[in-house]
């Protein structure tokens, strides 16, 4: 009949359709924590997280997340890595700041510029009253020779205190930038030293679904330096901390996969993998973005816990970051 | 011999899989001891008469957590309580009770949702042992849903058939309002906690004991129609108070002082109830040590 003609047209569309919107959902699941990728849901701007298995590592612990970002792969791409957290007060990330590819310690100058609130305040208390044999705050035995009596006043980020930490910020920058995260030297922890590259390691190790996807990705995170350098200042259980972080990205036939390493942080948590997939997806006809993403770190205060308090600890964790991902969402939707 | 080719590697296969079991599993062991002791209070301790009723309380639990990856977390402990209260001349108020249980309980994670399944079979008497009349298996569910790292919300629900109502249910609430204060508002001890540093809590609240024990077959004689021999008593204490909590690695040592504002001892089956009819002081101190 005279439809004959049509029908295969029709046929390949569909089968072009479905394989846009399948093949993304079947990579997922081969990878992922997802058994299923509820496209429905995820149109509607619903951010679908889930807690990872739990790892052996007593001090790992990881959250996988599903959302569509509406703009085509490379918008999407570029809205996440340029999207500023510090708007949401909830989030309580205080500052973000992108780095050149060698800092210097001018470069970490606005920690003096710090908000004065409790949190930034304890944050400096605690750099002031350091105690070098057992610190407080994460850093490296070296590290904490130069915390102590450095002028606290109790109102924020005193000078002598932002250059401390400027100091050894950049170190640790300077660090990553020459030799990665192998260079990074080791936390001073209750139970010995911590390196960051060994955390990393094995964070990839109980993950090796996930080592696998981003392999080419992973070993640039790890390796040898390189990235889109930045630090952050942000609030963890009520006392501010510091971090270093490094993004690479990289494109994967129609995808782009992007990476992030927070290769340091003086309070909660000692490393931390990002890996985001993206994939671009039609939603109501239009060019959109399938995004999966793991975020996996490890911390000390997770290794303190036990039995249901871990689990409860990787409920809590998947709130979180299901939050701060829904802020980006709706950051990002409201762009467009 | 004519087995070990096919035997061997079964028994061996087995043997990695009990061991690869045991290997990622996470054991915990959890010891919490307590001691407190209230002054005299004036009660009725029989129908006919009252007293001043001292009272030194003695908990001890030990529990052992075995955990596997993707599996319910199992608790098997045993826990012993006693109760010892101090009085001149006669009366229907025992001179102690004590339980001795086993605990045997369930963690599980169900998507937000943490739940605590746990029985404590044992025995639940007097100060004159135990016997197999009192033996008794309360049980508890307690659901607990994380809204947010700062806020749950706990629902528990208690079943203990010697009790006049053996189903009891209550609500509560943790909500961390800052870095400073956290409500603890969960039954039987709900509190509110003021972090003064990193190792020092302080805190005031309440405490509410309920429990059911088995008076011996001598206890009390007859009394007209009623024979209080062998019964039930349902054991209920209501406290309020402010302490301390230091917390040393993963234990923690508590100093509490309050006022015990009511006790009573309810026959409920004989028709019988004792109660306090004034408040005492009591002080209270509690470990607990994880490892």
């Amino acid at each position: 009949m005279r439809t004959f003609p049509i029908l295969p047209i029709v046929v390949a569309t569909l089968a072009a359709a479905s394989r846009l919107l399948a093949d993304p959902a079947a990579e997922i699941t081969s990878f992922s924590t997802f058994k299923e990728v509820d496209m429905k849901k995820l149109a509607k701007g619903e951010v679908i997280a889930a807690s990872g298995s739990t790892m052996k590592m007593p001090r790992g612990l990881e959250v996988e997340t599903l959302f569509i970002l509406p703009l085509p792969v490379a918008k999407a791409n570029d809205a996440q890595q340029k999207w500023d957290g510090t708007r949401h007060s909830e989030l309580k990330i205080y500052q973000h700041v992108d780095l050149p590819r060698r800092p210097s310690a001018q470069d970490f100058q606005r920690i003096a510029s710090a908000p004065h609130n409790r949190s930034v305040e304890k944050f400096a208390a605690a750099t002031e009253k350091l105690n070098p044999e057992r610190p407080e705050l994460q850093m490296s035995a070296a590290e904490t020779k130069g915390a102590g009596r450095l002028g606290a006043d109790g109102k924020g980020i005193s000078p002598g205190v932002a250059a401390f930490w400027s100091g050894l910020l950049q170190g640790r920058a300077g660090a990553f930038a020459s030799g990665g995260l192998g260079a990074q030297p080791a936390y001073l922890t209750r139970g010995g030293p911590v390196r960051p590259a060994d955390e990393a390691a094995a964070l990839l190790r109980e993950r090796g679904a996930i080592q696998k996807q981003f392999s080419a990705l992973a070993s640039a995170m790890t390796g040898g330096g390189g990235g889109a350098l930045s630090y952050e200042l942000f609030d963890v259980e009520g006392r501010a901390a510091v971090s270093l972080g490094a993004t690479f990205s990289r494109t994967a036939g129609e995808s782009i996969q992007s990476g992030t390493v927070q290769f340091y942080s003086s309070d909660g948590y000692l490393v931390m993998l990002s890996f985001m997939q993206m994939w671009p997806v039609q939603i109501d006809g239009k060019a959109a973005t399938l995004v999966w993403r793991s975020d996996m770190l490890s911390s000390s205060q997770l290794g303190d816990l036990h039995g249901i308090e871990r689990s409860g600890s990787s409920v809590a964790m998947r709130k979180e970051i299901q939050k701060n991902v829904a802020a980006m969402v709706k950051d990002i939707s409201s762009q467009r | 011999m004519k087995n070990l080719p096919i035997l061997t590697p079964v028994v061996l296969a087995s043997l990695a899989t009990a061991g690869s079991l045991f290997a990622a599993a996470e054991i915990s062991h959890e010891v919490e001891f307590s001691y407190g002791a209230s002054s005299a209070t004036r009660m009725n301790v029989s129908a006919v008469r009252d007293a001043d009723v001292s009272e030194q309380s003695t908990h001890f639990q030990y529990v052992f957590g075995y955990a596997v990856p993707e599996r319910p977390i199992v608790r098997l402990g045993i826990g012993y309580d006693r109760y010892d209260f101090g009085f001149t001349g006669p009366g229907l108020v025992p001179g102690a009770l004590q339980s001795l249980s086993v605990v045997a309980g369930l963690d599980l994670k169900i998507g937000d949702f943490l739940i605590r399944i746990e029985t404590q079979p044992g025995f639940y008497g007097d100060d004159r042992g135990f016997n197999a009349g009192d033996f008794n298996a309360p049980v508890l569910l307690g659901v607990s849903y994380l809204a947010s790292k700062d806020l749950q919300w706990i629902i528990g629900i208690s079943y203990d058939g010697n009790r006049s109502y053996p189903l009891l249910g209550g609500l509560g609430v943790r909500w961390k309002m800052n870095d400073r204060w956290t409500l603890n508002f969960i039954p039987p001890d709900p509190r509110l906690e003021y972090k003064a540093t990193d190792a020092l809590t302080l805190y005031a609240g309440a405490h509410l004991v309920t429990s059911t024990f088995r008076v011996n077959n001598s206890f009390g004689g007859t009394r007209r129609t009623r024979s209080y021999a062998g019964s039930v008593v349902e054991y209920t204490e209501v406290r309020t108070g402010a302490g301390a909590s230091w917390k040393f690695g993963k234990s923690t040592l508590d100093v509490e002082l309050g006022y015990e504002a009511y006790r009573d001892f309810d026959y409920h089956k004989v028709g019988d109830d004792f109660q306090t009819k004034s408040g005492a002081f009591y002080g209270q101190m509690g470990m607990k040590l994880g490892f």
